[in-house]
């Protein structure tokens, strides 16, 4: 679903992801882990189209991102870590400008907003404009917006930072249905506990540079994904 | 120390939309600072000189009948007039609706130290405003009157020291009503708008009336002698400056400190609940209503109208043009048949040929008044992410913009021109310019404003206010059409008698119609490549 190959960006002389190879197969929870300014938002913000690289190859559903960026942005959605959205739109019209962007129908979307905007019980909330929404709300907006076109790819940055304790359960269960259909998802997170129950594979990437991935098991063996991480990450230090 | 700190980082983000230090740009140079200042002095200097020349009429007569008293207390009305307007709703951005309110106040940092920080920043505005009409004021007067330390010492003491303060408590307060009644009211961007154009119709007729009233003043000022006479403050403002009166001085300036006092304590305690206050207005509840799929153009054409509609310092900083152009066509209606008789008593007779191409022109110039595309791409701000992940090209957002300044702009000309025609009845040929010429018109600024500000973007503001009015992209692509506007004018001066008025207009048309293709191509090629990049 996600072929990252060779991915080198660089920031003036900053290497800010270095040579970075990855695959994310469809039915994958893929989680994207390390420190602060590692590179991971570089990478999922490259993935998504947004920022051009200067090497490598990055394909969605075989769709290359340099080549057909149109295309390769329809079958995805990209969710950042701070959702500043339109403040000068409600909630509804928001969603139904996403909905004419990607097309998608007059009655399929109503039934989309109606159904997930009642399980992040948002739907009180649409006809308010988006400036009086809490982060949190603004989080569940645009959760509801990234899977309003089912995007067969997901991209998330920190998605469960400002949602509380119900919409991140909701999400946990979104990501895997959203799998379970053949879909695939590549986040990042800080939260190591969540990405050890929730991923089926893991990649830890230090300044730029891959350092490991692969499936849970291969990554962790016996040990607790944080004591791996922190072990990674003084043994690249060294 | 604190408010040193809280003052640079006002003035830095000042800056940085002057000079373009953000993320999304690459510092200008310093020719481009230097070429902006020198366009910024111009504008100044320009409405500076003006009042100079007012106040120089002025100031004869009041000198000659020992009316100095009335000369100062007139000077401080109209720069408090000007201060205050200019400042008034700045006043409300900066002090209650700033983003990093929220942030200063979780520092360890008083609220009042956040609040004067700002304040000082307003004072800063206020100033320069004052400088415009004080300063020529000063001038008239010590030219006139004959120079004198004391009286120069007293009448800079209330005029760049007290009137600003005095300026700067009645805007702060203001601007603290306007966002309590801002937060109540639902449509708080037509409130604003409705206001703003309130405060610009007293403006215009002020200047519109403002020869005949400087011309009767000068005649006969003991009307307003005896009007300001029965106002003690500016009776002791007007003797302070005039005769260094130390006392009337003195008293200004403890009611000044009062007025301060007064409005600081006030604004100090309520600072925090009035910054932190959520919109009291009345939750609408969502009742699910059937909606129409419109195809991506469309969707991003929306997008943009509801940005425009939702920002009333776009409306009003981007649309005057616009607010203009049905005004003047009902002025030339209503004036039609005084201003044919005025064009041809003697001395404006030369003009009577040329007013169709004149009065065309000021069209063009309505025209170059309406920016809306010029502040659009910085009006993104951190939301740009999402146009840039959606299945979109930037050609597409590019033309929706031009599409919403098209929509915005052209059928009020496009009524001017038809008044226009229906009024004068030119010939065909000339018919036709008037109908085309200012419709390119508004296609150039259109254009323009997109190129500019993808050369000069601002995408870190912190209020929108700040992105429309500071912006670089908006002043170049405003008197860049205007410099454009001055060819016809230096044709008329130099070739009038030799080129028919109407081949100066189809001229002007060819030319507008050329610099459009030109723009199309580079937003087109190197435009689109920007917008990736931004």
């Amino acid at each position: 679903m996600l072929q990252i190959t060779h991915l080198t960006k660089t920031y003036g002389d900053k290497k800010a992801v270095d040579d970075l190879t990855l695959h994310i197969a469809p039915g994958e929870i893929y989680g994207f882990i390390g420190h602060n300014g590692a590179g991971k938002t570089t990478t999922l913000k490259s993935c998504a189209g947004i920022l051009p690289f200067d090497a490598g190859e990055i394909r969605i559903n075989g769709i290359d991102v340099s080549a057909n960026p149109l295309e390769a942005k329809r079958v995805l959605a990209y969710l950042p870590d701070n959702p500043d959205l339109y403040n000068f739109l409600s909630g509804i019209q928001y969603l139904n400008f996403i909905a004419d962007i990607f097309g998608v129908e007059k009655s399929v979307r109503a039934e989309r907003i109606r159904r997930l905007a009642d399980s992040f019980e948002l739907t009180a909330d649409l006809a308010q404009p988006i400036s009086a929404y809490s982060h949190g709300m603004k989080q569940k907006l645009a959760m509801i917006s990234g899977w309003l076109h089912e995007p067969k790819l997901i991209l998330m940055d920190e998605p469960f930072v400002g949602l509380d304790p119900k919409a991140a359960h909701l999400l946990k269960e979104m990501m895997h249905e959203h799998c379970d259909r053949g879909g695939a998802i590549f986040f990042s997170t800080h939260v190591l506990e969540v990405a050890e129950k929730l991923c089926d594979k893991v990649a830890i990437i230090k300044e730029g540079r891959l350092i490991t991935s692969g499936t849970m098991e291969e990554v962790k063996g016996d040990a607790s994904l944080e004591d791996v991480f922190l072990e990674l990450e003084e043994s690249h230090e060294a | 120390m604190r408010l040193k700190a809280l003052f640079r980082v006002r003035l830095a983000s000042l800056k940085s939309s002057l000079t373009g230090a953000n993320r999304s740009t690459r510092k200008r140079s310093k020719a481009q600072i230097l070429g902006f200042a020198v366009l910024m002095l111009y504008t100044f200097g320009y409405f500076a000189f003006m009042l100079y020349t007012t106040f120089d009429t002025l100031a004869g007569p009041f000198s000659a009948m020992d009316l100095g008293t009335i000369y100062f207390a007139l000077a401080a009305l109209m720069a408090f007039a000007l201060m205050f307007v200019g400042s008034i709703f700045s006043a409300k951005a900066q002090l209650y609706e700033a983003t990093d309110n929220d942030l200063l106040l979780s520092m360890p940092v008083k609220p009042g130290e956040v609040l004067l920080s700002r304040m000082l920043l307003l004072l800063v505005m206020n100033l320069l405003f004052d400088l415009i009409v004080a300063g020529p004021a000063m001038l008239a007067w010590f030219q006139a009157a004959g120079f004198s330390l004391g009286s120069f010492l007293c009448s800079f003491a209330v005029l760049f020291v007290l009137l600003p303060l005095i300026s700067l408590a009645l805007s702060s307060v203001f601007g603290f009503l306007l966002h309590l009644i801002s937060a109540r009211v639902r449509n708080q961007s037509l409130m604003t708008v409705v206001l703003s154009l309130a405060f610009l119709a007293v403006y215009f007729v002020a200047i519109s009336r403002m020869n005949i009233w400087i011309t009767n003043l000068a005649a006969d000022p003991t009307p307003l002698a005896h009007a300001i006479g029965g106002v003690a403050p500016l009776v002791w403002l007007g003797r302070a400056c005039v005769g260094g009166d130390l006392l009337a001085l003195g008293a200004l300036a403890l009611l000044t400190a009062a007025l301060l006092l007064l409005i600081w304590v006030a604004l100090e305690r309520s600072f925090v609940k009035t910054a932190t206050a959520k919109n009291s207005v009345a939750k609408v509840k969502y009742v699910e209503k059937a909606v129409d799929a419109v195809s991506p153009d469309r969707a991003l054409l929306r997008r943009e109208l509801k940005h425009f509609a939702a920002c009333p310092s776009y409306i009003l900083n981007s649309a005057l043009g616009v607010i203009m152009a049905p005004i003047a066509a009902v002025y030339l209606i209503i004036k039609r048949s005084s201003l044919l008789p005025l064009m041809q008593e003697p001395g404006f007779g030369f003009l009577l040929p040329l007013l169709p191409l004149l009065l065309l022109l000021g069209l063009c110039f309505m025209a170059s008044m309406c920016t809306v595309t010029a502040p659009s791409i910085s009006l993104e701000g951190k939301s740009l992410w999402l146009l840039q992940s959606l299945p979109v090209t930037p050609r597409q957002v590019l033309r929706a913009k031009l599409r919403m300044h098209l929509l915005i702009a052209l059928p009020p000309m496009l009524i001017c021109s038809v008044i226009f025609i229906a009024l004068l009845r030119p010939s065909l040929p000339f018919a036709v310019c008037v109908l085309l010429l200012p419709a390119a018109c508004v296609l150039f600024t259109g254009l323009l404003g997109l190129f500019e500000n993808l050369r000069h973007p601002n995408l870190d503001w912190i209020n929108e206010t700040q992105a429309v009015k500071t912006g670089m992209a908006v002043a170049v692509t405003m008197f860049a059409t205007m410099g454009l506007l001055m060819l016809p004018i230096l044709v008329i001066i130099f070739f009038g008698d030799m080129i028919p008025p109407v081949a100066i207009a189809a001229g002007l048309l060819v030319l507008v119609l050329l610099l459009c293709l030109l723009l199309w191509r580079w937003l087109v090629t190197r435009g689109e490549e920007r917008f990736r990049a931004l």
